[in-house]
């Protein structure tokens, strides 16, 4: 391998590395996506934010 | 075609693919803030409703807070509402801003109302903690 074909080399890589970085990333988000639906994410933070709401009304109801 | 002109190819074409269809991923990591936030939240209404409950926080003060915490709710349904319609990354930053700053203006007012600095702390840093967890994915989505 002479200088030039080292030089070629080395930019490929730096271009290749962070692609299989970010294409790990991508496949490990993905995996997790089948492992929770986002509709049931969704879900969870909306009975989340219920909660919230029907605690408040609660508190506040005790107040008058 | 020699060698490396075919690797230039193959990565330029691995990034467009990688590009493409960034959707889901981006709002399910919204989703994911917005359930954050709401465990957030949570977490501090019932820290409220305790100190209230131990006279450290006054009646005024519990009242206030509770009725900002019902909209902070309200805030949350409609983002995870409007998360569920979403059709790219860019309806899904605005549903993320609008959030934000419903959330930002239910903070000033809780500034402005609660007299209790002790409390008016923690719901500044519980607010921020929502906020922060929304704002991760508008400046993923930029």
């Amino acid at each position: 391998m002479n200088e030039q074909e080292a030089v070629a080399l080395a930019n490929l890589l730096s271009i290749l590395i962070p692609m299989g970085v970010k294409t790990y990333s991508q496949i490990q988000s993905a995996y997790s996506d089948k492992v929770k639906p986002l509709g049931d994410i969704l879900s969870e933070a909306d009975t989340n934010w219920q909660s919230v709401i029907d605690t408040a009304k609660a508190e506040l109801s005790k107040l008058k | 075609m020699n060698r490396s002109r075919k690797a230039v190819f193959l990565v330029i074409l691995l990034a467009l693919m990688l590009t493409a269809c960034p959707k889901a991923s981006v709002v399910r990591q919204a989703a994911v803030a917005s359930q954050s936030a709401s465990i957030a939240v949570q977490a501090f209404q019932q820290a409220e409703i305790q100190s209230f409950e131990s006279g450290v926080v006054s009646v005024d003060d519990h009242a206030t807070i509770q009725g900002l915490l019902a909209q902070v709710g309200q805030v949350g349904k409609t983002l995870d509402s409007a998360l569920r319609s979403a059709n790219d990354n860019q309806s899904a930053l605005a549903d993320v801003n609008t959030a934000v700053a419903a959330i930002d203006s239910l903070n000033q007012q809780g500034l402005l109302h609660i007299k209790n600095k002790d409390i008016q702390a923690k719901w500044t840093i519980a607010m921020a903690g929502a906020k922060a967890a929304l704002n991760s994915i508008a400046a993923m989505l930029q």
